[in-house]
């Protein structure tokens, strides 16, 4: 009873070892920085990971049926071209141009999620292809020029506040809340595991494979969508060059957070304290002027000591 | 598990409002006197803090950084150096981080002109003052700033190329990547002058190469297949570009019939002008340039300059007659 | 004395929540077949993963010709002449047969592969086993019994000392075990031991010198097979008498369900007709790869038949695919439990509601957790799947638990029709009355069965009526009175035809 009790414990330590690890790389940054543990700069620290965040939990949802989505970044970069050209040429409503930025995520998630689902095709390959596609048409529209001069409400949704608490933070939170619902309440969440765990056992138990892979890459893009109104908000203006590189953070969020590349196993909110701890690496390196080259490493690191810590788990 | 999940998170939110209470607290009842404090203690001393935040670490941006640290420690100030690696969020990003430093001051060279302007208020709010360097920031109101002014740069490169063409022929734009203000000033620059000669001189195609030689390279490729002999300049937005284009005109033999101007005037950019490949070049000082950031930076704490205004630093056109002094001095072996 | 090769001594072997080996002592003797028995998770393979080097013991030793030996890895206990043939095969599908033979010890000529004599040897190898086919063919070309063929071949290759084979006739044919046993004489005679896991009592007694027995991660003893009957094991196995291996047939078919009419799908299996009645147990015979599996994955629409006609409660189903057949009452427990029907990583609970979650959720798909908790827990009583608790992953369970989960998982549907592919494939004795006895009850209960396996025991055991394959075609169809296994046999061969 005691050696099961033992083994219990150690289990749990390192179901949530990544906590101990924040709080204890928090502890350590506020030891060597006095700017560290202030109000304002952990309000920037919620404020910053939004994106990344939310990105992630798309990704996260996209990684448990053993799929992946190459395509985020250049999907915020157009849903938030999208926005800002219709607040530049329009005169809808903030809730319109918010929903149709949101409704361009969720249609190139459709395109993803068909191919993968229907044709069969590689995810990195169709996301490759909606990566570079969405790229291209962010030039179109935008005829490689930002958009600026964005109406000041909109600019709210970046750089505003509700009871103390930084917008883009409560938006992150809102959709982590929806997605852990629908990952742990609803039985959609119970088809995305199985259908990544085993295919062919999800689609003998009567299980609409396709659907579920189809529905994961629209999530995620709606997602993408919801991230691109943050972030054309918080630098106020659509850039065509907008989130570069930003799935490769997902994705290493995601993987901290424990989540498995080849599905069916991991947790939503592994990979929001995967989100964190990177937010705090970033910003912990930055006050402490450490340069952008040697955060890269640290960053990569990281990812690697989670693997290791992952991998470590299974066995 | 349910259980002992949500009581962890109970505790560590209830942890965390414990902290930020305690800072809070001692925080927000010192605050202002504090930080005069501070500042006044700083003036003695003569030191300041200054937060500096730029888009890429390109070589360009390191010649640059490199004076800025040379005039920091002459001027007896700490600098703050942060990448923000070509992400505009994550520049965004690094002004809340340098304000929640407390830094003395912020410079900024911005990943992209427009975005940067929601860190004009930031700063404003913070009280902290900014200083933009090398990119124009997209706002009506006034700032500090130092830099190129690109505008000039694109219209001496082709005002040199018309007048070396005669004033009449064909040329191609070599373009940066679409969007970043280099691009779009330099390109305006361009047109200024191109406008002067209409009839005369044509445009037979603009195009970018996302500053690359490689790319320049198979794009010259394609031109001189399409237009033939037609291509008497070739107007590159930087030095690389040009060296692409010089390397195609070469291996297509037509080199002599071809002009190149270009704007930067890197090392290599130098080279090929000493040679004669390269017609001439827009130089940017990018040493001068962080020096008289930092100068200016220091000059808006110390009181001595209070107008907001855009200070152009100079741009000399480099031709045969005057590398020698760049390459003896600045790309010294 | 006798020459003893391998000894283990009081090895302990601990898994999260399960002690698989408790204390256990084991030796090999020159020259011997040694049989290792036991029901499912009593340790046989756990045991034998030690010595092969895939896992380590927690405490306890194991000597090589008196040596102490620690294996950390299979290429170590390789090297020191132990292979095993595992029982989940794991080849390269995308390698040639030679490939996958001599991988790892390629035959080199410099710096390149010499891959005619690669495939000369392969070909030399293949026919010790007698298997006929070219070297240089695709592994997911061959049959799994081909597959299973091809390991046994892979573990003469390295010309072991001690051959450890996990179940190895668990999925070949009647006449390819006849060939296994005359190598397994050959190796014997050579000095080689053999270690034989199996469930199959003729197989034990007919191939084994020595038999140990393990009972829940314990050592019961180690017997002469000349000593001991089949009566005597199987209370050593399972700790209780084995008064009848199969309930009685009650045989009171009722209404037709399911009629199947000329279903073809090409290259696979051709005009295959027949009907299912209520309170029926319909047995499907046939060797491995004669296409039974293949119908019934046709029929509950995994695949796509290319003509025929299927009737379900006399309405004509088009297009099938799962949710439409399980919607009209058929659940599936599939041969393959780690292909098709179970997801691993995933909970008891969840993959026993998996099929069930529409019923278990409301109209906004939230799923009523404590409901869905109260009747997984009612069928893990019901079938007594022995596990820690409802949130344990199946992975950590044994096959005979898994499948009974598979079970569950379909009963909870409540079906009309159930078919069953090799539900006891891989399965102990004691487990196997447990799934006999509940297919029993189903059909008692009015429900349609059909029931597919390769032992001809069980199928004469359960069945009311049979249908015969034979490369894709319906052979022959037998009521249970007429069915004899000589009769079967005929039709399940080349032989038939003439009989009848």
């Amino acid at each position: 009873m005691g050696e099961k009790a033992r083994g219990f414990d150690k289990k749990w330590i390192q179901t949530y070892m990544l906590i101990f690890i924040v709080i204890g790389l928090g502890v350590i940054l506020s030891f060597i920085s006095s700017n560290f543990l202030t109000v304002t700069n952990l309000l920037n620290v919620v404020r910053q990971i939004a994106v990344n965040g939310i990105l992630a939990i798309g990704m996260t949802i996209v990684c448990l049926t053993g799929g992946i989505d190459l395509s985020v970044g250049s999907i915020v970069a157009f849903s938030g071209i999208i926005a800002a050209g219709l607040l530049r040429d329009t005169s809808y409503p903030i809730i319109v141009v918010v929903l149709a930025a949101i409704a361009v995520g969720a249609v190139c998630g459709l395109y993803n999620g068909y191919f993968v689902a229907y044709w069969n095709a590689a995810p990195f390959v169709v996301t490759l292809s909606m990566m570079t596609i969405a790229r291209g048409m962010t030039y179109v529209y935008s005829d490689g020029r930002p958009i600026s001069n964005l109406r000041t409400e909109f600019l709210t949704i970046g750089k505003g506040s509700i009871a103390g608490i930084p917008i883009p933070t409560l938006i992150l939170a809102v959709v982590f809340i929806l997605g852990s619902i629908m990952l742990t309440k609803l039985k959609f969440g119970r088809y995305v595991y199985a259908v990544g765990g085993n295919e062919n056992a999800a689609m003998v138990s009567g299980i609409n494979v396709k659907r579920i892979k189809m529905m994961v890459y629209v999530l995620s893009g709606i997602a993408c969508g919801i991230a691109a109104i943050i972030l054309t908000a918080r630098v106020s203006a659509g850039l065509p060059q907008a989130g570069e590189s930003y799935e490769l953070d997902a994705i290493a969020a995601t993987v901290i957070g424990g989540t498995s590349l080849s599905g069916g196993r991991g947790r939503l909110w592994g990979t929001i304290v995967g989100a964190i701890l990177l937010g705090i690496v970033n910003n912990g390196l930055d006050l402490l002027n450490v340069s952008s080259f040697y955060q890269q490493i640290v960053k990569g690191l990281i990812i690697l000591g989670a693997i290791l810590i992952d991998s470590k788990r299974n066995n | 598990m349910k259980k002992r999940l949500l009581s962890m998170i109970l505790v560590l939110a209830m942890a965390a409002s414990m902290l930020m209470g305690c800072t809070t607290g001692t925080e927000s009842s010192s605050e202002g006197s504090e930080k005069t404090e501070e500042k006044a203690e700083k003036k003695d001393g003569g030191g300041y803090t200054i937060g500096c935040t730029v888009y890429y670490m390109t070589e360009f941006i390191t010649l640059m950084v490199d004076g800025m640290e040379k005039k920091a420690k002459e001027l007896g100030c700490d600098l703050v150096m942060l990448d923000a690696q070509n992400d505009a969020q994550n520049q965004i990003t690094q002004v809340e981080n340098l304000i929640a430093q407390k830094v003395d001051i912020i410079v900024v060279a911005a990943v992209d002109s427009d975005a940067i302007v929601p860190a004009i208020e930031m700063c404003e709010e913070a009280n902290i003052p900014l200083v933009g360097v090398n990119m124009l920031i997209n706002t009506d109101q006034p700032y500090h700033y130092v830099g190129p002014d690109d505008v000039l740069a694109g219209e001496l490169e082709m005002q040199h190329a018309i007048d070396e063409i005669g004033g009449k022929g064909n040329v191609v734009i070599l373009e940066g990547p679409i969007g970043q203000s280099a691009q779009i000033q330099r390109l305006e620059g361009n047109m200024n002058v191109l406008k002067k000669y209409e009839g005369k001189v044509e445009l037979l195609a603009q195009q970018t190469a996302n500053w690359s030689r490689e790319e320049a390279l198979s794009l010259v490729e394609n031109w001189i297949e399409t237009f033939g002999g037609k291509i008497n300049a070739v107007v590159a937005q930087n030095d690389e570009m040009a060296l692409g284009a010089i390397q195609a005109l070469e291996a297509a033999g037509v080199k002599d019939k071809v002009v190149v101007t270009a704007v930067d005037a890197i090392k290599d950019g130098c080279n090929a002008v000493k040679e004669g490949k390269l017609l001439g070049t827009v130089y940017q000082d990018a040493a001068l340039e962080g020096q008289e950031a930092v100068q200016k930076a220091y000059d808006v704490l110390e009181g001595t300059v209070t107008e907001k205004k855009l200070d152009y630093i100079d741009m000399p056109w480099i031709t045969t007659e005057n590398v020698d002094d760049l390459l003896t001095t600045i790309y010294a072996e | 004395m006798e020459n003893i090769v391998l000894e283990a001594r009081n090895v302990t072997k601990r898994f999260p929540g399960v002690l698989a080996l408790a204390n256990v002592n084991f030796r090999l003797v020159k020259g011997k077949v040694h049989a290792l028995m036991g029901e499912n998770g009593a340790g046989k393979s756990t045991l034998m993963k030690i010595i092969a080097g895939i896992y380590q013991a927690d405490e306890g030793d194991v000597f090589l010709h008196g040596e102490k030996v620690v294996f950390h890895t299979p290429k170590q206990a390789l090297a020191n002449g132990i292979s095993m043939i595992h029982q989940e095969l794991s080849p390269i599908l995308d390698m040639t047969i030679a490939e996958n033979l001599f991988l790892g010890k390629e035959f080199c000529k410099g710096k390149f592969i010499d891959y005619r004599k690669m495939n000369s040897e392969a070909t030399a190898l293949m026919e010790r086993v007698g298997v006929d086919l070219p070297p240089t063919m695709l592994m997911k070309e061959l049959t799994v019994s081909q597959m299973q063929m091809i390991e046994i071949a892979k573990a003469l290759a390295y010309n072991a000392e001690i051959i450890i084979m996990d179940e190895p006739s668990a999925t070949i044919t009647e006449r390819e075990i006849a060939n296994l046993f005359d190598i397994i004489q050959g190796l014997k005679e050579d000095g080689r031991c053999i270690v034989y896991i199996t469930h199959k009592m003729d197989e034990v007694f007919k191939i084994a010198d020595e038999i140990t027995v393990f009972r829940d991660g314990e050592y019961i003893g180690t017997y002469d097979a000349d000593e001991i009957d089949e009566n005597q094991l199987v209370v050593k196995m399972v700790n209780r008498e084995l008064t009848e291996i199969y309930p009685p047939k009650h045989n009171k078919a009722t209404d037709e369900i399911l009629r199947v009419e000329n279903l073809c799908q090409k290259g696979v299996f051709e005009d295959i007709s027949f009907t299912l009645r209520k309170g029926e147990i319909l047995g499907f015979s046939g060797l491995m790869g004669s296409g039974r599996t293949e119908v019934m994955n046709a029929l509950f629409g995994i695949t796509h038949p290319t003509s025929g006609n299927i009737y379900i409660n006399g309405e004509k189903v088009d297009k099938p695919n799962p949710r439409k057949i399980i919607s009209k009452g058929i659940g599936y427990v599939t041969e393959d439990r780690k292909g098709n029907g179970l997801v691993l990583e995933m909970s008891v609970y969840d993959n026993t509601i998996l099929p069930s979650l529409s019923k278990l959720s409301n109209k906004l798909g939230v799923v009523n957790k404590k409901k869905a908790l109260k009747v997984a827990e009612e069928y893990r009583e019901k079938l007594k799947i022995k596990t820690p608790g409802l949130q344990q992953t199946v992975k950590q369970l044994s096959g005979g638990n898994q499948q009974k989960i598979v079970l569950a998982k379909w009963l909870l549907q409540n079906p009309d029709i159930i078919i069953f592919d090799e539900p006891t494939r891989g399965i102990d004795v004691g487990a196997k009355t447990e799934i006999y006895k509940l297919v029993a009850g189903l059909a008692k209960e009015g429900k349609a069965i059909i029931f597919i396996s390769s032992e001809m025991p069980e199928i004469l055991g359960m069945s009311d009526r049979v249908i015969v394959f034979y490369e894709g075609k319906k052979t022959g169809e037998l009521s249970s009175e007429e069915a004899t296994q000589e009769k079967i046999m005929m039709y399940a061969s080349d032989v038939e035809k003439g009989g009848v």
